[in-house]
């Protein structure tokens, strides 16, 4: 985390163009411009500006947007409840249907079942997600008006609307990831199936549906949780998407004008909630290793 | 590990053409022409698909060039200013945005951005990332730990963060963009070709270069990168993929291509804008996108296929033997006849088992097992002898009725205690399995499941079949743990398999497959992976077993040592057919074959030796090569034409049976250097028991 | 086995080719409970002293966990010793610098266990031969190409074979090409690691005569490591057996397989299984009178004190579990590290079967 954020503020500070030109608008003198440059602290050398961000990150004050001056962490927890409720719903969507098709096609190897699973996920994988998002925007909400194509906050204050407003978003993202879930648990669990202990399960005379459930899956998973940190990172990226294409107003699209308006500590603020989702569900997957794989615990 | 001469011994499972490549021998040319060539290119060429997509992608290459001959409008030229949409027409292929662009010619310009992202994203990934990941997988130290945390730091942040991130700083633009892309995708080839190369390294071949004296230049890349090469150009097809979409995606966001420069991104995002009066503009560019990918992917799984060997699924628990027809043919003689019937008095009564396997790289079907008759009686401990290829593990799972797909197994019948296995289904035969018949196999450590605890996995088949009861089943697994031996077992039933020594873990194979008391016992190489000191102790475990409990024991190897000291008979088999079968004193001091002479001489013995060792020349043929008539002949020293002639069939010879037609004329050498009119019978008159 | 009759008793009189003294080797332990703490180190091999001949075959010989493979690798310097001396001629190994230098690459060759792993798949065999033969002689592709034929055809393949690649080939093939590789540099010693355990027995047999034929024309001194006395015995002059980490026991062939000195080798030797059915029961029974002990097999890691066989032995004293034994010299060159024959019924050389007559 702490090397992303590093990484990320020497980049911005390779920037040629000068923030204030943004703010201040065109008609500007140089005077005005010294000064909103002192005010935001940009006169100083770069490696205090470096130092007091980290020690005030550290602490959880991430700044103040140069655009409007609201304090950015404020600015990140109002939108970032949107966004990581439309990046589990996907995650949700993309692992169930993942792992089933994908243990499907493993157990049908070669037969009809597998190909047609095995041709889906090649194709799901290459359909962008966000057109599928388009597609399946216009189709439902916007002709036919079965679900909302606009956030608002007022239908959202429940459960059952928050998903409702979700689910169209969940699903162009979720199919889409749910591609590439099924191509590695297929894949992970044709090779745990031809592991000698799967035949002395059957040698003991199991049923089939045992064996791939409790002698397989487990030994299966392990690549398959793998990649789930890797999509999961992946959907918060495609979350951008959706949220321009929704208008839900999450940390996709407030990272976007930031970036486009030059607006540093926003821009920061912005990769480092993202990073840190991804790392938090990183750690969590670890430790989910130590439950799948006993060599680790020791 | 002790000895690994199981797993690299090639049990004859499933086939494949390396496995079985030939030797010696005038059949040497034919099969090595077979094979011919490069690998790489045969197999590419038989997957069409991949093919198509290759050609796809060359078609969509071209377009690059073509692109202003073959449309009409001009792509970044605004007609209109409002009302610009038209649905497809004779004027406009199909259709216009909002600002009158003609989408056609704009999907097809948009190639010339696609590739160019492709090109550009991928060409910063590989220059930054190869020579980077070489480096660092090769020499490691200090420069990969500080390289590789910058790599997961890249990483952590989802992709298209990252790359607005460095978007921030370069400026937008389709070209910076996609360098900002290709920024991220540098540290997932830095990490592939990191990996890839620590594999390599640790490859038996880098030690042998080494040790010819190569420079670590050399090794790195004379012999390394062409072996990892094959990874990375299949991790590059679908790269260039993955940055098709990803110039897409950020074009639509307005990061990357301009507003008018018609990037498939751009189109949708137009298409997006006026999506409230038209949907159809958003089509062309999403199926453009989509085909391209497409293609880029299928063709680049077909390079993986024609690189390597895909992971061959099997189904599940298929091989039902079917039902064959009882005659074999002619030589029907008095005595045979009566033996083509299975034996009721015997345990386990096999006749006329054969299996079939497609022959890899064809479509054909050749025998892999021929013909085979065996019984074992009550307590009785059977030997099935044989060397690779001879096709002794497939009998065995063949009774079991596990063959792997696509193998087929046939027999007229498979009888146990009476009850005929042959022609019942797969949910019938699963009764049987691990209730009736238990399952000791070669690798310990392969044939426990790591992620169960061994009580468990002991304890399974007796919640299954017997129905007990959780504490039940735990009483009777430390019974059995005990039983075999394994020390402080109310300890060790919680313990892991990865936490026993080879020997122990073997015994827990043994307790689990006499959990609910079968009537037979099939030992498939069950010492073959353990030290020679332990062996003796679990065959001794089994020996006692079969004796005490009254199980009949099939037990497969290709040591003529561990069949000597278990078994009660011998079956040796030689390429799918059984050669000679008899009592251990029969087989090995007087045998009836040349074939078994021959194993027995080359044995290696503890005695001193003049000269050369004895051998048998040539080797096992593959199943597609067997000659016609005895499988043997062409290696065996006392063939004549007339063994060559036809199809030789197991007769009676003293009181073993044989399939050699010179049986009674030959006067074959046994293990004591004596044949069949000098042996006399002595008995190890040192004391016996302990 | 060349010259069986005059090799087999000798405390050697030649200046050794390749001379071993005390050498210890260890590999790090794994992760401890805690990420800073590691497990202790592993004693792979322990003051292990061997020489050879030149000319001759030691065989060295041992099960899993023996060191007998890690002391193979120290030799080809693929790993570094904790301490002690490996000695070549003039060459010290264990004083190399960072670069092994290409004269002791050339002087000693290998010749693996795995026969489909050692060759690079994606090399000719062609080129695998022609590499030491571009390195060591500068050859270039033509001179390759002809002395490559010749190496093919000394171990018994054709000049054709050059242009095939390895998983064209058996085995047993493999191995033959493995082999010429190995000869390519005219080495003085071969370090032949398990070089048939992968494979048949009737072609062990081929491939044990092509060594020894090969020997017999080259002169290379021959290292055999396996863990089958029967199948080294014929090819070597002398044999050393090694128990976890240590070497108990070294004679000439004859000498370690018909009158064992240390209990762990007369263990061996009675549990290598007889094909003869009616030898056989007698030895089973031998064989169960000598194993003692709770978990069999090697387990654990080998001890810093004490004789590492202690917990199996027959003949265990008190001595056996605090001291490791010295070694006592075997009339007849060779010698034993048991205190059977310096402390207790002080055997003092003898043959074990000396004990059970009284």
């Amino acid at each position: 985390m702490f090397m992303v954020g590093t990484l990320v503020f020497f980049m911005m500070q390779l920037n040629p163009v000068d923030p204030t030109a943004f703010l201040l608008g065109d008609d500007t003198t140089d005077e005005t411009v010294e000064r909103a440059r002192e005010d935001l602290g940009l006169n100083r050398p770069v490696l205090t500006q470096y130092g007091d961000w980290i020690s005030s990150a550290a602490q959880g004050d991430l700044g103040v947007s140069w655009f409007n001056g609201e304090e950015v962490t404020t600015l990140l927890r109002q939108r970032a409840a949107k966004t990581l409720t439309v990046a589990l719903g996907s995650m949700l969507i993309a692992v169930t249907l993942g792992v089933s098709l994908g243990i499907l096609a493993a157990i049908k190897a070669g037969r009809w079942q597998d190909r047609l699973v095995t041709v889906v996920s090649s194709l799901g994988i290459a359909v962008p997600n966000f057109w599928v998002a388009i597609i399946l925007a216009a189709v439902f909400a916007v002709k036919l008006r079965w679900f909302p194509a606009i956030w608002s906050n007022s239908r959202t204050d429940s459960i059952w609307g928050w998903i409702y407003t979700i689910i169209l978003p969940c699903i162009a993202l979720g199919t889409a990831a749910s591609a590439a879930i099924a191509r590695q648990a297929r894949s992970a669990m044709i090779g745990v199936l031809q592991q000698d202990y799967i035949r002395t399960a059957l040698a003991k005379g199991l049923p089939v549906r045992r064996v791939i459930f409790r002698h397989a899956m487990r030994n299966a998973a392990i690549p398959v949780v793998t990649l789930m940190g890797f999509q999961l990172s992946a959907l918060i990226g495609g979350s951008i998407f959706v949220e321009f294409i929704f208008n839900i107003p999450g940390l996709g699209t407030l990272g976007v004008q930031a970036v486009q308006r030059n607006n540093m500590p926003v821009t920061l603020g912005f990769v480092m909630v993202t990073t840190l989702v991804v790392v938090i569900a990183n750690i969590l997957l670890d430790m989910s290793y130590a439950w799948l794989n006993p060599k680790v615990r020791r | 590990m002790a000895q690994s001469q199981g797993k690299a011994l090639m049990t004859d499972t499933v086939l494949s053409q390396e496995d079985l490549a030939g030797d010696r021998g005038a059949s040497e040319e034919e099969q090595v022409a077979a094979v011919g060539g490069s690998r790489f290119w045969t197999r590419f060429r038989r997957n069409r698909l991949a093919l198509s997509a290759g050609g796809f992608l060359v078609l969509l290459l071209s377009l690059l060039v073509l692109a202003p001959y073959i449309t009409t409008h001009d792509p970044e030229q605004a007609t209109r200013f409002q009302d610009g949409l038209f649905p497809p027409g004779s004027d406009y292929w199909w259709g216009t945005d909002a600002v009158g662009r003609d989408i056609y010619t704009r999907v097809i310009y948009g190639t010339r951005f696609a590739f160019t992202a492709g090109a550009v994203a991928v060409g910063t990934a590989l220059i930054i990332g190869v020579p980077l990941g070489l480096v660092i997988g090769f020499f490691r130290g200090w420069v990969d730990r500080i390289i590789m945390r910058l790599v997961e730091a890249v990483v952590a942040v989802p992709a298209v963060v990252f790359a607005i991130a460095i978007i921030a700083v370069v400026g937008t633009g389709l070209v910076r963009a996609m360098f900002a892309i290709g920024i991220v995708y540098s540290m997932i080839i830095t990490r592939l070709t990191r990996a890839e190369v620590f594999a390599a390294r640790e490859e038996l071949y880098v030690d042998g270069a080494r040790a010819s004296g190569a420079s670590n230049l050399r090794i790195m890349f004379r012999h390394i990168l062409p072996n990892i090469a094959p990874a990375l150009i299949v991790q590059t097809t679908l790269l260039f993929a993955t940055s098709v979409l990803a110039e897409a995606a950020l074009s639509f966001l307005g990061l990357g291509a301009g507003p008018k420069q018609a990037s498939w991104g751009r189109l949708l995002r137009s298409a997006q804008e006026s999506i409230d009066q038209s949907i159809w503009p958003a089509f062309p560019p999403g199926i453009a996108i989509f085909v391209t990918v497409v293609a880029f992917n299928v063709f680049g799984d077909g390079l993986r296929d024609a690189f390597g060997r895909e992971a061959r699924g099997g189904r599940v628990g298929v091989g039902d033997v079917e039902r064959a027809d009882v005659t074999d043919g002619a030589s029907v003689q008095g005595a045979s006849a009566a033996a083509n019937q299975p034996d009721p008095t015997a345990l386990l009564s096999v006749r006329n088992l054969s299996v079939r396997f497609p022959r890899p790289g064809t479509t054909e079907d050749v025998d892999v097992v021929h013909g085979v008759n065996f019984d074992i009686g009550k307590g009785e401990v059977l030997a099935l002898v044989g060397e690779s290829g001879s096709g002794k593990s497939i009998t065995a799972l063949s009774v079991l009725g596990l063959v792997p797909d696509p193998g087929k197994a046939s027999a007229s019948s498979i009888m146990l205690d009476g009850k005929e296995l042959v022609d019942m289904d797969f949910n019938e035969l699963r009764l049987i399995r691990g209730k009736e018949i238990g399952l000791i196999s070669q690798e310990p450590s392969a044939a426990l499941n790591p992620a169960y605890t061994v009580g468990r996995q002991i304890a399974e088949p007796l919640r299954y079949h017997l129905g007990m009861s959780k504490k039940d089943a735990r009483v009777r697994s430390i019974e059995l743990m005990t039983r075999v031996g394994i020390p402080d077992p109310e300890v060790r039933i919680d313990s892991f398999p990865h936490q026993f020594s080879g020997g122990m873990a073997q015994r827990v194979v043994i307790a689990m497959a006499l959990a609910c008391s079968p009537k037979l016992l099939i030992a498939d190489e069950p010492t073959t992976a353990l030290d020679v000191t332990v062996q003796g102790q679990v065959l001794d475990l089994i020996g006692d077993l079969a004796k005490e409990l009254g199980v009949g024991v099939l037990l497969i190897t290709h040591d003529l040592g561990v069949v000597s000291e278990l078994a009660d008979r011998a079956a040796v088999m030689y390429a799918g057919e059984i050669v000679e079968a008899g009592t251990l004193v029969d087989v090995f001091h007087r045998p009836q074959h040349p074939y078994s002479e021959g194993l027995i001489k080359a044995i290696p013995r503890n005695e001193v030796r003049e000269g050369e060792l004895p051998t048998i020349d040539g080797v096992v043929p593959p199943p597609w090569m067997w000659p016609k008539g005895c499988h043997f002949a062409p290696r065996c020293p006392h063939a004549t034409e007339q063994c060559r002639e036809k199809d030789v069939e197991l007769r009676p010879s003293g009181a073993s049976q044989t399939r050699c037609i010179r049986a009674d004329e030959l006067d074959l050498i046994g293990v004591a250097g004596k044949n069949k009119r000098t042996f006399v019978p002595i008995v190890d008159t040192e004391v016996r028991d302990d | 086995m060349t010259d069986a009759v005059l090799t087999s008793d000798l405390a050697p009189k030649i200046e050794p080719l390749l001379k071993i003294k005390d050498l210890t080797i260890t590999f790090p332990g794994g992760k401890g409970a805690m990420p800073w703490q590691r497990q202790p180190d592993v004693r792979a091999v322990q003051s292990v002293s061997l020489e050879i001949v030149p000319g001759e075959t030691l065989g060295l010989v041992g099960e899993s966990g023996s060191g007998k493979t890690t002391i193979g690798r120290a030799i080809m310097r693929f790993i570094e010793p904790a301490s002690g001396s490996i000695r070549l001629g003039d060459f010290e190994v264990t004083e190399f610098g960072r670069k092994t230098p290409r004269e002791y690459r050339r002087a000693v060759q290998v010749v693996f266990q795995d026969p489909v792993g050692s060759l690079n798949p994606s090399m000719t065999v062609g080129d695998l031969i022609g590499e030491p033969l571009m390195i060591h002689f500068g050859m270039d592709s033509e001179a390759q190409a002809k002395r490559a034929g010749e190496l093919l055809e000394q171990v018994g393949l054709e000049r054709h074979h050059l242009e095939r690649f390895p998983y064209e080939f058996s085995g047993g093939q493999r191995q033959r090409i493995a082999v010429a590789r190995a000869l390519a540099t005219e080495p003085q010693l071969m370090v032949l690691d398990e070089p048939v355990s992968a494979l048949d027995v009737s072609t062990q047999s081929q491939v044990i005569n092509l060594l020894e034929r090969l020997q017999g024309e080259t002169g290379a001194a021959y290292l055999f490591i396996a863990h089958d006395l029967a199948v080294v015995r014929h090819i070597s002059d002398r044999i050393a057996v090694m128990y976890h980490s240590r070497v108990v026991e070294k004679g000439s062939s004859d000498q370690v397989c018909d009158e064992p000195r240390h209990p762990y080798t007369e263990l061996l030797l009675a549990a290598i299984p007889d094909p003869d059915p009616m030898i056989q029961p007698g030895k089973s029974a031998r064989r169960r009178a000598l194993s003692v002990g709770g978990e069999q097999g090697v387990i654990g890691a080998a001890p810093a004190v004490g004789c590492p066989f202690a917990n199996r032995c027959p003949h265990v004293m008190d001595i056996c579990h605090d001291v490791f034994p010295d070694a006592l010299p075997i009339e007849g060159g060779g010698e034993v590290r048991c205190h059977l024959h310096t402390s207790g019924p002080k055997l003092n050389g003898a043959p074990l079967a000396e004990l059970t007559k009284s």
